[in-house]
């Protein structure tokens, strides 16, 4: 493999680097933006290394709840939304709704805030 | 008093028009603009800072005031700022803490556009400084209490308010109305949010039946109140004002983004839940029906799902370059795992 792609861990290296030699100099008034830099090469880090998983993991239990296994992310969630908005979908399917979406959620907040995720399951 | 050394924030020429309609509308021999400086605004108003020497009349005397118009990018999603001068008297006459309103300009000949004058109140309305700020962490089941307090004053106010005819009555449940409301602004940015739709299909599906409808602030939060030693000094930002439930202001506090990361004190940071609401039902003189203030609790969260939507949007649709604004997006999960959790205990019985 080449050393010269962008990876996960680049940005990972960037992140330390920013928050460990830079962030301790930078003059009060610019470290929420020097915070919001370290958050968003975090966030970019983690979406590199677990997106499409997390993605491809949500259409297929998409999928398996709508009984339409080949159908793409953005038509599954926007035929749910749909359903759950005009109240189609069948009672007894609630619970693997509810699910579904928190098994989601948990997927996108280990990329997005995975500070939160911990401190909620503590 | 300090003065910022920042550069007057209005022209000579403008300054001359102001201190005349000034002068006329309170009364005044003459009025004279000693400073001036732009404040913290939002994206819909622009605050200026005024330190005036009015000389005759009943308001003689030097007074720090608040110049507030509407911003140039202003948006039609609240009130101009005439019907905010409006709502601030109203509130100012129930007794609410609040700037003192002084006058009103809708002659677009003085400025270009409508404005308002208010007396500037002293404190700190930033909420991520406000809740760690050790004043109010030393009073802050107090101030809680103000909280709750002064918003049963606001409470008492039940249309027909005199100057608020412009306001419309919700003629069903006000729930409905912002279950439909938010629904169009998920439908007007065109995304697909399954557990924000859940939720909202909850909200409707238990909506509470009509009940008492009051004048509510529908922002009352904190980072729109000000906090001087530990105390509330003013509440702010009346431009999303209706008639509605009044349960929806007290949920709104609630929400954990306001907080500001100091989750154990729900109440906007600073202090209990049973601080907030009991301080509340005691001023108000009615119990609080602490079912609806949950409901309304879930209702906030989706508001600000929808609005985090909103405001991410304008970084990934309208290009506006803002680290900010793209990281917005980033917090939608953590509302959402809320509202799963929420709905959940809320079933359940727990609190």
């Amino acid at each position: 493999m080449s050393w010269l792609r962008a990876t996960p861990d680049l940005l990972e290296v960037a992140r330390a680097a920013l928050r460990e030699n830079v962030l301790p100099r930078v003059a009060p008034e610019g470290r929420y933006d020097a915070a919001m830099l370290a958050n968003a090469l975090g966030i970019a880090a983690r979406e590199l290394a677990q997106g499409a998983a997390a993605r491809e993991a949500e259409r297929a239990d998409l999928g398996a709840l709508l009984g339409d296994p080949a159908a793409s992310l953005d038509e599954l969630r926007v035929r749910l939304c749909r359903e759950i908005r005009v109240g189609s979908l069948p009672e007894h399917v609630e619970p693997r709704l509810r699910a579904v979406l928190l098994a989601a959620v948990r997927r996108r907040l280990a990329i997005s805030n995975p500070d939160h995720l911990a401190r909620h399951d503590a | 008093m300090t003065r910022s050394e920042a550069p007057a924030a209005l022209a000579p020429d403008v300054t001359a028009r102001l201190e005349a309609w000034l002068a006329a509308a309170v009364g005044a021999a003459h009025a004279r603009v000693l400073h001036s400086e732009r404040l913290s605004g939002g994206a819909i108003q622009e605050n200026i800072g005024l330190y005036l020497d009015v000389a005759g009349g009943p308001r003689a005397g030097r007074h720090d005031l608040v110049l507030r118009t509407d911003a140039p990018s202003a948006v039609a999603v609240s009130w101009g700022r005439v019907q905010e001068f409006r709502i601030l008297e109203a509130g100012w006459r129930a007794g609410v803490a609040a700037p003192e309103p002084w006058a009103l300009c809708e002659d677009e000949a003085v400025l270009g556009k409508s404005f308002y004058l208010m007396r500037r109140m002293p404190g700190e309305a930033r909420g991520f400084r406000l809740v760690r700020d050790p004043a109010v962490q030393a009073h802050g089941e107090e101030l809680a209490a103000q909280l709750g307090r002064n918003l049963a004053k606001l409470h008492r106010l039940a249309p027909p308010v005199p100057g608020l005819d412009f306001m419309p009555v919700p003629d069903g449940p006000p729930a409905l109305a912002r279950v439909a409301e938010y629904r169009r602004h998920l439908d007007v940015l065109g995304v697909a949010e399954p557990v924000i739709e859940w939720a909202l299909r909850w909200l409707e599906l238990n909506a509470p039946a009509s009940g008492r409808v009051c004048l509510i602030h529908a922002d009352y939060r904190t980072g729109n109140y000000l906090v001087h030693d530990g105390r509330l000094s003013a509440v702010l930002d009346w431009e999303f004002a209706a008639f509605g439930d009044p349960h929806e202001d007290l949920g709104w506090m609630l929400v954990r983004y306001w907080r500001f990361g100091v989750d154990v004190k729900e109440a906007g940071g600073v202090g209990s839940r049973d601080a907030f609401l009991d301080a509340y039902a005691a001023e108000a003189g009615w119990p609080v029906d602490r079912d609806a203030v949950r409901y309304w609790e879930v209702m906030g969260n989706v508001r600000w799902a929808v609005v985090a939507l909103m405001q991410a949007a304008r970084y990934f649709r309208h290009r506006e370059a803002s680290l900010e604004l793209a990281l917005t997006a980033h917090v939608v999960p953590v509302v959402e795992l809320d509202l799963l959790g929420l709905v959940r205990a809320i079933e359940e019985g727990r609190p």
